[in-house]
């Protein structure tokens, strides 16, 4: 039920071995992923540098700002794994406001596709760490400044480790699902009185919180690679 | 502000035992309805002194969700507005910076409002998926 509020509209493709709600989370995330690879394809064939398109342009701009922003963020060298980050903020973006559409639901809406999601992020960082500073420094790095403490120090970064992946969840989960069900009872008590179509004045809201939401899954795994990375430490220091 | 606050919690602490009591009333009003209508209803709404009704545990769901939302949105706010307070006058003071302290605002924003999404997971949880529904219905 909490992952679950019928509105009637849904479909999905009646996949085995999936109860209802989950074929309808499946069937969405592919409409998205659908959406995004046929529309990028389209883009990708009308590319010119003298003559660039209308969508050439919304999606290297968007790109470009997003690669400031990462840039702004963690110190240079920030954008090094935008094609990740970026990849991760169109579908989170795409996915969270596919559900203006009616009919279909955002899959961003449900727990374990956003653990999905996390997951990504979770395995990503270690590699990343690894991958520039190298396995010993990366061990150093976990373990503190004082070798005393180092246990400690272990444990407790471990702890912030497990705990990032749960909080990119629920933090997705929370504000998506809210909003639907916010959308849902607020449809419910206008057609209790007569019908008013109240969602297209909320509708609005859930297109800024979309986008919040899929900035905030970008920027949260960058500075995830650069904790990890120590990347912009060289500037402070 | 202090005194708001301190208003608002009394009122809060004030309000949970009556509606407690009116939830109590609710339940025996109900009880003496059935009693006089049908026997069968009579053995669906045998729980009395020693079993908890099904009533109180819903009124006391929705209350305490209620409240969780409420001292959950009291603090996120508070908190979200010294956020921003401070970052406005840093903007102020060095308005060439704009760009990087606004990134770290919302940043900052978005780990005060997780604890806020927090509590309304847990009221969902509550609400809509609680594991204890299925003992006090049957």
């Amino acid at each position: 039920m909490i992952e679950g509020l019928p509105v009637g509209l849904e479909f999905g493709i009646p996949f085995p071995g999936l109860g209802f709600h989950d074929q309808v989370i499946f069937t969405n995330a592919l409409i998205v992923m659908a959406l995004i690879f046929i529309s990028s394809l389209f883009i990708v064939r009308g590319i010119s540098l003298k003559r660039p398109t209308r969508w050439q342009i919304i999606l290297e701009g968007t790109l470009n700002w997003l690669a400031n922003t990462m840039e702004e963020t963690i110190g240079s060298g920030g954008s090094r794994y935008l094609p990740l980050i970026a990849s991760l903020f169109i579908y989170v973006l795409v996915g969270n406001l596919i559900s203006i559409i009616p009919g279909c639901v955002s899959p961003t809406s449900n727990l374990t596709h956003n653990l999905a999601l996390a997951l990504i992020v979770f395995f990503a960082t270690p590699v990343v760490g690894i991958m520039h500073i190298g396995f010993k420094n990366f061990l150093k790095h976990r373990m503190g400044p004082v070798l005393a403490l180092s246990p400690l120090f272990f444990v407790l970064e471990t702890i912030g480790e497990f705990s990032r992946p749960v909080s990119l969840t629920i933090r997705l989960f929370g504000n998506i699902r809210g909003e639907e069900i916010l959308i849902a009872v607020i449809n419910k008590i206008a057609s209790m009185i007569y019908y008013i179509p109240i969602t297209v004045v909320i509708l609005p809201l859930t297109l800024i919180t979309g986008f919040v939401q899929a900035f905030i899954f970008a920027l949260l795994p960058t500075i995830y690679f650069a904790g990890a990375a120590g990347w912009g430490e060289e500037e402070h220091k | 502000m202090r005194k708001a606050l301190t208003i608002t919690l009394l009122i809060m602490m004030l309000s949970i035992p009556a509606t407690l009591t009116l939830a109590q009333e609710e339940a025996s009003e109900t009880e003496v309805t059935t009693h006089s209508a049908d026997i069968k209803q009579e053995k669906t709404t045998e729980a009395e002194e020693g079993e908890f009704s099904p009533i109180i545990y819903f009124m006391s769901i929705a209350v305490a969700s209620a409240f969780a939302m409420a001292i959950a949105a009291i603090g996120a706010a508070i908190s979200q507005a010294r956020a921003a307070v401070s970052a406005m006058e840093a903007v102020a003071r060095q308005p060439e910076a704009s760009g990087k302290i606004q990134i770290q605002m919302i940043l900052a924003l978005v780990f005060i409002e997780t604890l806020a999404i927090y509590t309304l997971v847990v009221v969902l949880i509550l609400l809509f998926a609680n594991p204890f529904t299925k003992y006090v219905v049957g």
